[in-house]
């Protein structure tokens, strides 16, 4: 499969300078190395901080890296930078970043003749893109007068209107209700087999395994895991987890399981009188056969051993690395 | 031409600081109007038809100033601020038309300041306008707004890289009532404050304005005009330099997303 996102050693400082006139330095990126074929989903993820938004930037040529070499589309990002902006798009999340004085459709005309769309054709996008989100109703009000959620609409909006090889979408579900945030992951395997390339971060890990074909995981700078994520979860997490359906617990029958050797976590919810517990090991370790004598047999409905989801996986390389 | 036509309609509505009607109406007509009544008041006081003239031009002159510096400056610091500048930038739009789209419409709200602050002093003072020479006192005028809006254009491309910067306009503004001519005489400075004189706006073309107002051919000034339309080519071209320079120095120094005001 061709790459169309390629990042090469990248790395990028942040100096500043203190009231007292000393230099100070953050490496938001550190020879940051990876790369996405065409056509799929690439999620970048990580916590606060952690360099996805600067990676962003970067590959949408609003930052020059320090060092290493980044291409979009075959273009160097700091040498054919004009060449690589008629290939992407970039929905940031947020409130800022539109007009708020101009309506809705009065942004997406204007950010049409940036992107040098032609007069029908700018109108037709236009249409296109504001039913795509939902907003052609609102369409004529100022922009100031939209809510959060109408805003992240507005931002998709605009990220789709020049129909682009190449979309960088750094966390553009943040804001938008619930529903708002299943349309635009509807969009997204649309958007894929139109043959576009998504490169999204996002804090909402079952989203990330919902839409990515692919993951990185950047943490200070640094890409600490990569895969597809089922790969993911099996080569880097730190946890494994076993999920038994029982009727009856007990303060002790907690604190027994709580004390034998390897379990780290356990998640009790009811429903009524079914309770599951959700029990979180070091993998490798075999806690069956005691959960079964703690818990009695007879009161086990079912008890099951599964891979973590993206979330556990998440949580495990993190909450190891504090 | 009508991507063009889009940029000078957005970058206009879109960022300017004064777009409703009582802001728009009271910088751009009300103060200037406050101002050339003072002066051309304190002219009258002085006794001299001709006093009141020269501060009636230099103050009319010196009021496009006010309104279209800041006006355009707004339209950089404005666009940074509000996070969409980011967007301008990842764009692949024309550099140069995005640059000069900034400017258009802030030209003519110049030249409406420009004509309530004379028609305020024909209206308060009975400025005499029986003999001047419309064909060059118009053109030095239509100069003259140009060169401001130049300058506008180069004070606020700083904005794209630096922060706080809003307010240089500020310091130009006043520069300019000081160093033009608009109300002090050029020739009571030291030569060299004289020859920095020169470099603003308003100072060569106002020499056009008071000479046309009066009747002189604008052949007899030409070298004054010249002059001004030259200063407000370079400050344009520097401008447009400065728009692509800190841009650059903006990706390359990640100040993009960072607040201004």
């Amino acid at each position: 499969m061709d790459t169309v996102i390629e990042c090469a050693d990248v790395t990028r400082i942040y100096s500043s300078r203190t009231l007292t006139g000393q230099r100070r330095e953050t490496v938001a990126l550190d020879k940051v190395s990876f790369q996405v074929p065409k056509g799929i989903v690439f999620g970048l993820l990580g916590p606060n901080g952690a360099g996805k938004t600067t990676t962003i930037r970067v590959l949408s040529t609003l930052l020059i890296p320090n060092s290493g070499k980044a291409t979009v589309a075959g273009f160097d990002v700091v040498k054919e930078a004009s060449k690589v902006r008629r290939k992407i798009s970039l929905i940031l999340g947020g409130e800022r970043g539109l007009y708020g004085r101009l309506t809705g459709k009065e942004n997406l005309q204007y950010f049409a003749a940036l992107n040098h769309l032609g007069s029908s054709l700018a109108r037709n996008r236009v249409k296109q893109v504001l039913e795509m989100v939902g907003l052609s109703s609102a369409s004529d009000r100022p922009v100031e007068q939209y809510s959060r959620g109408m805003r992240q609409r507005l931002h998709v909006a605009r990220g789709l209107l020049a129909d682009p090889e190449i979309i960088f979408m750094d966390e553009p579900t943040i804001g938008l209700d619930p529903i708002g945030a299943q349309e635009l992951r509807q969009m997204v395997p649309e958007l894929i087999s139109q043959g576009k390339t998504i490169l999204l971060t996002t804090h909402y890990m079952s989203e990330a395994d919902e839409l990515s074909n692919r993951i990185a995981i950047i943490d200070e700078g640094t890409i600490i895991a990569t895969g597809t994520p089922s790969e993911i979860k099996r080569q880097f997490s730190r946890v494994a987890v076993m999920e038994v359906i029982c009727r009856r617990t007990s303060t002790e029958m907690l604190d027994n399981l709580t004390s034998i050797t390897g379990i780290e976590r356990i998640n009790m919810s009811s429903d009524g009188p079914i309770h599951k517990l959700t029990i979180h090991t070091r993998p490798g370790v075999q806690i069956k056969e005691e959960v079964v004598k703690i818990l009695e047999k007879d009161n086990i409905d079912s008890i099951i051993t599964r891979d973590p989801t993206l979330e556990e996986t998440y949580l495990s390389i993190f909450k190891k690395s504090e | 031409m009508r991507n063009f036509l889009a940029q000078v309609y957005t970058t206009y509505t879109g960022l300017f600081g004064w777009l409703n009607w009582f802001s728009y109406v009271s910088t751009v007509i009300f103060r200037p109007v406050v101002l050339v009544i003072i002066y051309s008041v304190l002219g009258r006081f002085a006794g001299s038809p001709e006093i009141v003239r020269s501060y009636a031009i230099g103050i009319a002159a010196y009021t496009m100033a006010v309104i279209i510096l800041p006006g355009i400056t707004q339209c950089y610091t404005y666009d940074r601020s509000g996070g969409t500048l980011s967007f301008v930038f990842a764009s692949p739009v024309n550099r140069f038309e995005n640059y000069t789209a900034r400017a258009v419409l802030h030209y003519p709200n110049g030249l409406l300041s420009f004509i309530a602050t004379l028609v305020t002093v024909w209206i308060m003072v009975g400025l005499d306008f029986s003999t001047v020479n419309w064909g060059g006192f118009i053109a030095g005028t239509l100069i003259i707004a140009l060169s401001i809006t130049a300058l506008g254009e180069f004070l606020g491309t700083f904005a794209i890289a630096f922060r706080d910067w809003s307010n240089i306009q500020t310091v130009f503004v006043g520069l300019i009532l000081i160093l033009s001519g608009a109300i002090i005489p050029l020739d009571i400075f030291p030569t060299a404050l004289q020859e920095i004189a020169k470099l603003l706006p308003v100072t060569n073309g106002l020499v056009s304005l008071k000479s046309t107002f009066i009747g002189s051919p604008l052949a007899d000034t030409s070298g004054y005009i010249i002059r001004e339309g030259l200063t407000g080519l370079v400050y344009f071209v520097l401008g447009y330099i400065g728009f692509q320079v800190f841009e650059v120095m903006a990706r390359r120094r990640g100040t993009l997303e960072q607040e201004t005001f």
